[in-house]
């Protein structure tokens, strides 16, 4: 990534990127833990099932801090395309495999995987952009 | 209410939205007729299955194509932020929802309506984006 | 980005409505080039001092970004 030296809000944002990932993790054993060996009920049972979700929304706001700091209007310009189309993609398959689960029974695909799944079509999108513009 | 609409490009992508809507909902019947009541079977349950999946996507390609031709760039700027609330709602609302499936028991969320609450955070985003350049 | 739009725009008796229309763009567009809370790119930023007659220069200020 020839972009990253020097560019403080690239720089920003891995930094971030990292933090919320070590509060999933963390947030997510404290969950696991705290479901199998306590049993908790009620609000706290909510609360707790909430906590692992929390850090990837703090994800989605680390993203939209980068859009709003990168000053890079191409650079800018290149990630939104990428979540464009990550975006198209995912909302394709969720509703493809939605309807599949409904009619054919097909396996049943987890609500905590949509944002896993966005992150890969993300992934696969972003070179794909970059080619475009070589 | 198409005929107030003089940007022929907006006319015309709101008008296969519609058509796009009006299609899934018959799809959606021929499908859940066919397994629901017909009880098909076989290899082709899974066309079948994904046959309602099909107008969903052919909107999403338009909502693209839209994004593409439209010369106004306020207007396909406004509309990409619109976007981007859509899905970061979307992923949130999802964590946190397929997180309270996984660990508190609560209701299960149909894929199918992803698409739907995709589109529902879009609208909610418009007015944020709107009073930004009042 | 500052702009004299607006005072282009009275001194040949124009709407925001009459801009959008020669610009091919909406109301809304020309409303929020006007008040500075949106940069038209440089083909729209061209067909604007075109239509004024000017230089981009002329119309934009620059103004310590």
């Amino acid at each position: 990534m020839e972009c990253v030296e020097g560019n403080p809000a690239v720089k920003r944002f891995l930094w971030r990127f990292a933090g919320a990932m070590s509060g999933y993790v963390a947030c997510l054993c404290v969950a696991i833990v705290a479901f199998v060996h306590y049993r908790p009920v009620g609000v706290l049972a909510y609360a707790l099932a909430v906590l692992p979700a929390l850090p990837i929304v703090g994800l989605l706001a680390v993203f939209g801090f980068y859009l709003a700091e990168e000053k890079d209007e191409f650079q800018r310009s290149l990630f939104v395309q990428s979540m464009l189309w990550s975006t198209g993609a995912t909302l394709a398959a969720t509703t493809v495999w939605g309807f599949l689960e409904n009619f054919v029974h097909v396996p049943h695909l987890q609500l905590i995987w949509i944002f896993p799944l966005y992150c890969i079509f993300w992934g696969i999108a972003t070179p794909l952009v970059k080619l475009r513009y070589r | 209410m198409f005929c107030s609409m003089k940007n022929p490009v907006q006319r015309r992508y709101v008008i296969r939205c519609w058509i796009g809507a009006l299609l899934v909902v018959l799809l959606t019947l021929v499908a859940a007729l066919s397994f629901r009541v017909a009880h098909l079977r076989g290899p082709l349950m899974y066309p079948m299955a994904t046959l309602p999946a099909l107008p969903i996507i052919w909107v999403l390609i338009e909502t693209g194509r839209y994004l593409a031709e439209e010369k106004d760039e306020f207007q396909r700027n406004v509309l990409v932020q619109c976007l981007l609330g859509g899905i970061g709602g979307t992923l949130a609302l999802t964590t946190v929802w397929g997180n309270l499936e996984h660990f508190a028991q609560v209701p299960h969320l149909d894929l199918i309506l992803i698409y739907a609450i995709f589109w529902f955070f879009a609208a909610l985003t418009y007015p944020v984006v709107y009073r930004r350049y009042r | 980005m500052k702009n004299r739009l607006k005072v282009l725009r009275a001194e040949r008796d124009w709407s925001q409505a009459d801009l959008a229309e020669r610009l091919e763009v909406s109301r809304q567009s020309v409303n929020a080039i006007e008040t500075g809370k949106f940069d038209p790119s440089l083909p729209l930023a061209f067909k604007l001092a075109r239509l004024f007659g000017m230089r981009i220069e002329e119309i934009f200020e620059e103004s310590g970004q």
